[in-house]
């Protein structure tokens, strides 16, 4: 874990909100890994006063760069976007526990909702440097909100849903769940809590394993001020678990869903 | 160029600098011993500690807000006996002194916790009997004049070690809280804890946090700290930690000026995990261009000039 000040190297847009930022950060590079987050700083002013939580949706160990796809939702995201190639950025990072990728090679399916489908990308590489075979479900509101930095169809069979039939087949993601029937080994998935919720009643009757990545809101990152906190079953009881150390990413068996 | 004496003392407690963090804002110390070498600090406050376990509130637990900070944690902490037998070993190792702020549900228990750490090596108590967090004890006690002695004299009671009360701003009058402690027979003062706040999720049409109330941090409370140090400072014979909003040694310098003989980073940490090591080199780069070797020479200075 570090916390540097790293180069802006590129700033586009992908979608009508979507940003991809590109830095310069060849440490971060060398030792992240998929499913894991950067805190970064958007000002150095006070307002807004926190870091926001990006999962790396992207990085080249040999070039050392990273990439964060950005959602604009409010003031913070806003201001990352109107960032500039040249800036530097204060990234604290990488954070917290990953996808675990068995060696084994296997069908995995992953399930990406909405801004959700960012930290799946670098997952989905990973699988294919393994030759795992991968089938990928896309799912938001609108066709704006689907991510489309990257091609997921160049690495897997990639099926797609949106609530308003602007893209793919209408509807939610769990829709396309009969339409990916196979046998996995492994399903991993991020998105808005009901869609995990929905994966982790289908992936237990259909008896796969599932890894999800959860979004809560932190202030430090690291396990200290406590905020991220999520109720997880351990053994007979329920416990919070810190989302930004002890996950982001859990078995979907420990996490307690009907909160 | 001669060198500048930061050390600074609370009661029988010399501190090497007056940076020292804020109660459960760097953990136990050992997260950001990740980033730096935490024994250049003037201490650690490690997370608030309870007699037993403490789960915690339900999330969400923490809202941003202009320059601030809620968060409704609850108090959330393994326990004065896990502290002790896991982690505190741990963090012996970066030679830096601890402070242990405890909290209770009764006064009984913090007498308790304060006699548990007589023989464990740590540096000074800091007791809390101020979050607003939890529904027993914490606030109830700091903002009654008689229950925060009462508290104190049963924690003065039980230890030698030096013994700070951390105090609540949620109070009408402040310099009366303090006074009450200082004749109880603490050695210093934490000054100020949380201020009572809250937000809304106008998307859900209700409270953003859990716990409906939280405690506002960070730079937006600055104003209200400082004044409140600069009212105790000037009332009461102790030494005080000055904290709340410190997000600069520009900030720590105030609070100093104002009669803090130390300073605490809170929410700073989570900004700047590296924050408390800039101010400790902010406040030795001002003494040299003030020309002064001493930087007690500028405790309560602003009072004192006017």
């Amino acid at each position: 874990m570090e916390c540097n000040k790293v180069e802006i190297l590129a700033v586009k847009a992908v979608s009508q909100h979507y940003y991809l930022l590109t830095l310069m950060a060849p440490r971060l590079a060398r030792s992240v890994r998929p499913g894991q987050f950067v805190q970064v700083r958007v000002a150095d002013g006070l307002d807004p006063l926190l870091r926001r939580p990006f999962s790396v949706h992207d990085w080249d160990a040999k070039q050392g760069t990273v990439a964060l796809l950005v959602q604009v939702r409010g003031k913070g995201s806003k201001m990352l976007a109107d960032k500039r190639p040249g800036e530097r950025l204060d990234v604290l990072g990488p954070l917290g526990r990953g996808f675990e990728i068995s060696e084994t090679k296997g069908r995995a399916l992953l399930v990406g909702g909405g801004i959700g489908a960012a930290p799946l990308w670098s997952l989905a590489r990973q699988l294919k440097d393994k030759t795992w075979d991968l089938t990928v479900l896309l799912g938001a509101s609108a066709d704006s909100l689907l991510v489309k930095a990257v091609d997921f169809s160049h690495l897997a069979n990639t099926i797609i849903a949106t609530d308003d039939g602007s893209a793919g087949i209408k509807g939610k993601i769990t829709k396309l769940l009969p339409l990916a029937a196979s046998d996995y080994n492994q399903v991993y998935a991020c998105g808005p809590k009901p869609m995990l919720a929905a994966l982790a009643v289908w992936t237990k009757a259909a008896g796969f394993p599932l890894q999800v990545s959860l979004d809560e809101v932190m202030a430090c990152g690291m396990g200290v001020c406590l905020g991220c906190a999520q109720p997880v079953k351990h053994n007979k009881s329920v416990n919070y678990a810190k989302v930004c150390t002890q996950g982001p990413v859990f078995d979907a068996d420990e996490v307690v869903w009907n909160e | 160029m001669n060198s500048i004496n930061l050390t600074t003392k609370l009661g029988a407690l010399t501190l090497k600098n007056p940076v020292v963090t804020a109660s459960g804002t760097f953990g136990f110390g050992l997260e950001y011993a990740q980033l730096f070498d935490i024994g250049m600090l003037g201490g650690v406050v490690v997370k608030g500690l309870t007699l037993n376990p403490r789960p915690g509130n339900p999330p969400p637990r923490i809202v941003e807000t202009p320059a601030g900070l809620l968060n409704a944690i609850g108090l959330e902490n393994p326990g004065l006996e896990s502290f002790l037998r896991d982690t505190l070993p741990c963090l012996k190792e970066y030679n830096v002194p601890v402070i242990v702020n405890i909290s209770g549900n009764t006064i009984d228990e913090y007498a308790a916790m304060a006699a548990g750490l007589n023989e464990s090596g740590v540096q000074a108590v800091e007791v809390n009997i101020s979050c607003p967090n939890v529904k027993q004890g914490g606030m109830v006690f700091g903002t009654s004049p008689e229950q925060a002695a009462q508290v104190t004299a049963a924690v003065r009671a039980n230890t030698a070690l030096p013994l700070i009360v951390k105090l609540s701003p949620n109070v009408t009058d402040i310099v009366t809280i303090a006074q009450g402690v200082a004749a109880a027979g603490a050695d210093a003062i934490s000054l100020i804890n949380t201020l009572l706040g809250m937000a809304i999720d106008v998307q859900r049409k209700r409270p953003a946090l859990g716990n409906v109330f939280g405690g506002l941090s960070g730079p937006a409370v600055k104003p209200v700290a400082l004044r409140m140090v600069w009212q105790v400072s000037q009332a009461v014979e102790l030494p005080i930690i000055g904290m709340g909003g410190i997000a600069s040694s520009q900030d720590a310098l105030e609070f100093i000026l104002a009669g803090a003989s130390a300073v605490s980073v809170g929410t700073g940490n989570f900004i700047n995990p590296k924050l408390t090591v800039e101010i400790i080199e902010g406040l030795a780069e001002y003494c040299r261009e003030e020309g002064i070797n001493d930087i007690s020479d500028l405790i309560g200075a602003a009072w004192r000039r006017q």
